[in-house]
């Protein structure tokens, strides 16, 4: 934690800052990429928030005041520009969040960075009819195994409600795959 | 099938292009960079003379109220228009009916003169045969001649009549 806080002073102090930025870089640039990927799918989009991320850390960071690890917090921002980011692709495309991720998971075949077999096409789809929240949570229990204490911090919710909401999506995912 | 139960998937199956980490953060830092700069330009640089905006008022009040430019009258200047239209006229028709002196017709000029300009102007026989507009036009319009019965029976007796008709 002191380790942490005294990072935290780096990251602040304008003599030390972009040295600390580059360090934070290294240590969150690749889990940051894969959280955000699985949210909005398609590699351009997940670039354009993994950077759209990395700016307004750098922007904001004198704000964050060590209330909550500075993991969860951009875990947080991360979360946050992926799901604004994919409100804004639906709006332009006028049709809804939902419409818009089957729309990216029918083009997941086609992409050139996704070289997952049936069956990890098929997850993907299963993921895709989840409900946004459960969507978040089994991806980041599942995939990333993040700590139900950290998931509740990122996405503002108790513990309890996350377990529920990842137990209810494994159910809906498992009736998934089994179907066809 | 026991490979469809959930446990048994251990990746998503996404991937990433290829050097994509190594080169995220040049990439970031650049465009970083690239908004501090236009951030940091707060303004445009211009620059107005001193006290411009505490003068500018008065000269505009000032001019609203002294420059007051005559206002033109559109109809006196239509009414001249109008009556040198007529002027005009009238030198026109003076000029067509009192000063044709030296009109020229098609009499005055003679056949060679007439010839040498259509040789020189390079007209085809198609252009000049187009002006011809009457239809019933043949080729007795233009010759005056009289055949006698005789000269006519003569010729028909020396002519192969045959020929005549695959004519």
């Amino acid at each position: 934690m002191t380790d942490e806080l005294e990072f935290i002073q780096r990251l602040q102090n304008n003599a030390t800052r972009e040295t600390a930025f580059r360090e934070l870089l290294q240590l969150y640039k690749e889990r940051l990429y894969w959280h955000i990927r699985k949210i909005v799918i398609s590699h351009d989009d997940a670039d354009d928030v993994l950077q759209n991320t990395f700016i307004k850390v750098y922007r904001s960071i004198d704000k964050f005041k060590g209330d909550s690890k500075i993991f969860s917090w951009l875990y947080r921002i991360a979360t946050n520009e992926s799901i604004t980011h994919i409100n804004k692709n639906a709006k332009r495309l006028q049709i809804t969040n939902e419409e818009h991720k089957t729309y990216a998971i029918n083009n997941l075949k086609a992409d050139v960075y996704f070289e997952g077999d049936d069956i990890q096409l098929k997850l993907q789809e299963a993921i895709a009819t989840l409900p946004e929240k459960q969507q978040l949570v089994f991806n980041m229990k599942y995939f990333e195994d993040i700590k139900y204490k950290d998931m509740s911090e990122i996405l503002d919710t108790s513990e309890g409600a996350l377990k529920a909401s990842y137990h209810i999506a494994v159910k809906k995912i498992e009736t998934f795959l089994k179907s066809d | 099938m026991k490979k469809d139960k959930l446990h048994n998937i251990k990746s998503t199956g996404y991937k990433t292009p290829d050097h994509y980490f190594e080169s995220f953060e040049d990439k970031l830092f650049e465009r970083l960079f690239e908004e501090e700069l236009i951030d940091g330009v707060e303004n445009t640089g211009y620059t107005v003379p001193k006290d411009y905006f505490k003068t500018v008022e008065n000269e505009i009040l000032n001019k609203i109220n002294t420059e007051e430019k005559p206002v033109i009258n559109l109809r006196s200047r239509t009414t001249f228009y109008y009556f040198a239209g007529i002027a005009a006229s009238f030198i026109l028709l003076f000029g067509l009916f009192f000063n044709n002196n030296n009109s020229l017709s098609v009499d005055m000029l003679n056949t060679a003169s007439i010839e040498s300009y259509l040789h020189q102007e390079d007209y085809s026989t198609d252009e000049l045969a187009s002006l011809f507009l009457n239809s019933g036009i043949s080729e007795s319009d233009f010759i005056d001649i009289n055949i006698s019965e005789e000269t006519l029976y003569e010729y028909l007796d020396n002519t192969d009549t045959e020929d005549l008709i695959f004519e």
